[in-house]
């Protein structure tokens, strides 16, 4: 098997930082992908609900409590399951995180906008706790498109400041599931998205 | 003949663009006190890198509207990074650019099953015989509002022989690995920007 003409591979240098930067990163923290299109809302929630308690709820229980506590309606008919996620189309819908994360106890707080680079340390701290004191928080937020009626949601587990100043963020997003290491400043107000709102969970 | 890389005019790749991300990637391959290396398996001497393509991005709007290809812009550049002499990439990096192919940056660098499925989907074997014929310029086809990511292969002689293969996880009405003319592909992403506008609710 080779690749297709025209495309190569060529040997490439990783540049040695010139000293220490500073990081942290919540390492037990797992995405989990969104079980239904439009569950990017559901699989965060699920997610941060199995870092702070080791259980990893069904996806469909979570959309159905949230979806029914809300009073959501499709074709004027209350919502009364999700589950098996697979026979209920009806429940794929974009809904809020915040919401399903505050049905879970795991919302502590939530702000429109980014956080600021510097306060990433509040929520993970560079200096590692002594436990019982968890090792830090997941940040939800919201990112929106230029033409996206809703929002997407991803979870903010960890950052990275390099000696020669490069702000970056580790980014977990449950559509794939993707992990990345991203441009802070290209994550908040980027050309295709932008950090719009901020959910600190607990 | 076969993908053409650069001798396009319009297909200008940063000469820049591999030094730019390499200087974020070191931390990714060490562990500290805070944290462990997201790549730490991996020696960064062994890293290769493919030739990059470029990324092109819609929208919603732009998927309900008559050619969500024609409506699609680029903004940046991808690069499939391996290790040694492994066939499957561990992660793609990318650098934005401005819509003039200037000012290139540092974005991101990504673990996701559309890495390695990038590289199968390029094998000279899997991809057959079309591309190797005409001349296709390789094309990654980002659309975050309906979850559809693809290869797009866009031909330079005429642009109706375009054709994407989506990247897993797929849409229910398109299959993994399947070869989607751009005629085919435009009502069938029609169809999933319906349903995702039908289904974006309002805060209760």
């Amino acid at each position: 098997m080779s690749l297709i003409t025209g495309l190569s591979l060529q040997k490439m240098s990783v540049v040695t930082p010139s000293g220490p930067g500073h990081a942290a990163l919540l390492e037990s923290f797992k995405i989990h992908r969104q079980d239904q299109d439009l569950w990017c809302w559901v699989a965060v929630a699920a997610s941060i609900n199995e870092f702070y308690t080791g259980q990893l709820p069904k996806q469909c229980t979570i959309a159905r409590d949230t979806l029914t506590n809300s009073q959501v309606m499709v074709n004027n008919v209350a919502i009364s399951t999700c589950c098996p996620w697979a026979a209920h189309p009806e429940c794929n819908m974009a809904f809020f995180a915040d919401l399903a994360l505050q049905q879970l106890g795991h919302l502590a707080g939530s702000s429109p906008g980014a956080l600021v680079f510097s306060s990433l340390d509040v929520q993970i701290p560079e200096k590692v706790p002594t436990p019982p004191v968890p090792r830090g928080h997941p940040i939800a937020c919201s990112i929106v498109g230029t033409q996206t009626p809703g929002a997407h949601f991803v979870v903010i587990s960890g950052w990275e400041q390099t000696a020669d100043s490069h702000q970056c963020i580790y980014v977990d997003n449950p559509s794939g599931p993707t992990a990345s290491f991203e441009d802070y400043d290209e994550f908040v107000h980027g050309k295709e998205t932008s950090w719009v709102f901020t959910y600190l969970t607990q | 003949m076969g993908l053409q890389v650069e001798s396009d005019p319009s297909y200008k790749i940063p000469t820049d663009g591999v030094a730019i991300f390499s200087e974020y990637m070191a931390p990714l391959f060490t562990d500290t006190e805070q944290r462990k290396g997201l790549f730490r398996t991996i020696s960064p001497d062994s890293v290769r890198v493919m030739t990059p393509h470029k990324i092109y991005v819609a929208g919603l709007a732009d998927a309900e509207g008559p050619d969500v290809l024609d409506a699609a812009t680029p903004v940046g550049w991808r690069y499939l990074l391996f290790s040694g002499k492994k066939k499957t990439p561990f992660a793609a990096a990318e650098i934005a650019m401005d819509l003039e192919n200037k000012n290139a940056r540092f974005s991101r660098i990504v673990k996701s099953p559309r890495v390695p499925a990038t590289a199968v989907e390029l094998q000279e074997e899997k991809i057959g015989p079309k591309v190797a014929d005409d001349d296709y310029e390789l094309r990654f086809l980002r659309i975050r509002d309906l979850s559809f990511f693809g290869l797009w292969l866009h031909c330079y002689a005429n642009k109706d022989d375009d054709f994407v293969i989506p990247l897993p996880p797929v849409p229910r009405n398109m299959a993994a690995s399947e070869k989607i003319s751009r005629a085919d592909l435009i009502p069938r992403l029609k169809a999933i920007a319906v349903e995702v506008r039908k289904r974006f609710l309002r805060r209760p």
